[in-house]
């Protein structure tokens, strides 16, 4: 990755992966990710929470039962 | 045999770290991007086949419908590819995880219903009644509905699921079977191949349709509700 530009007048760094990523990806990209797939993110939230809550609902129950170990288990 | 019948369907590793991620990257290596006008024949072939599924597709939908065209293109092409790289022995297919296929099938859902309540809100509302219903039993229906409409997503992905997962799982007993019966009994071991290869067909038949059912179930809601 260059840091700082071959010409002297440029004193920010380069970085010319996410210039490529912008030029290629995001710029044909950005009215389907800023316009029609709105409702695809909310959705995504939604995913997001729901991965939480069994996340969340799978920690409780292994803390449970590692701090109360049921005798006899074969 | 494996040291039990579902190790195939655990998290893949590399060197002791898990590999899922480039897994599920990978049927993008296999999906040439063209940038010429005229390109060779592979790149020809598969521009083809995805001008044909995406014109077959999106034929029914109106403007507002056909902005989806890339999503669910891409959904079906990465479906298909992953659900046939999983065909060969020794792989490992992401779409038998229920967690992947859930977070498919969620967003996209969601996505669909919430076009539908936005723009037509009225529309996609009288949906859960349908026609035709006798008054007393308006409530029951709507209620009906509604659970119907909710558990959408959960039928997307366990339908999806399940088939990849019994297919591959009735491939293992059947090859375990035939290599058991090789030693003993051969002629059972000759129709139990036979059976396989008439199951390998199925599991490829299955790979796609799976795929196509997914897409178009989704593309089905969304056509409602735009």
């Amino acid at each position: 990755m260059k840091l700082y530009g071959t010409r002297g007048d440029i004193s920010h760094f380069q970085c010319p992966m996410l210039q490529s990523f912008i030029k290629n990806v995001w710029i044909p990209l950005k009215p389907y990710y800023t316009k029609v797939y709105q409702e695809i993110w909310i959705g995504m939230g939604l995913m997001g929470f729901i991965v939480y809550k069994i996340r969340a609902a799978d920690k409780r129950n292994k803390a449970l039962k590692a701090s109360a170990p049921a005798p006899g288990h074969h | 045999m494996n040291e039990n019948l579902f190790t195939p369907f655990s998290t893949p590793t590399i060197l002791n770290q898990p590999a899922t991620i480039p897994i599920i990257l990978f049927p993008t290596l296999l999906i040439l991007t063209p940038k010429h006008p005229i390109n060779n024949r592979l790149t020809t072939i598969q521009q083809n086949l995805t001008r044909f599924t995406l014109k077959q597709m999106m034929m029914t939908h109106n403007a507002k419908g056909q902005t989806w065209s890339l999503m669910l293109t891409s959904l079906i092409t990465f479906t298909a590819t992953t659900n046939l790289l999983g065909l060969m022995p020794y792989s490992f297919t992401p779409t038998t995880q229920l967690s992947m296929n859930l977070a498919m099938a969620i967003p996209l859902w969601a996505g669909t219903v919430i076009v539908g309540l936005r723009f037509k809100t009225k529309n996609s509302l009288a949906h859960l009644l349908p026609q035709g219903t006798p008054t007393p039993l308006i409530p029951m229906l709507v209620a009906i509905e509604t659970i119907s409409l909710l558990i959408q997503p959960v039928a997307l992905a366990v339908r999806l699921t399940a088939n990849i997962t019994a297919g591959h799982l009735l491939m293992h007993l059947i090859g375990n079977t035939v290599l058991a019966l090789s030693t003993t009994n051969l002629s059972m071991a000759l129709l139990a191949s036979t059976l396989l290869v008439l199951l390998t067909i199925l599991e490829i038949a299955v790979a796609l349709i799976q795929a196509y059912v997914f897409t178009l179930l989704i593309s089905l809601y969304l056509h409602n509700n735009t």
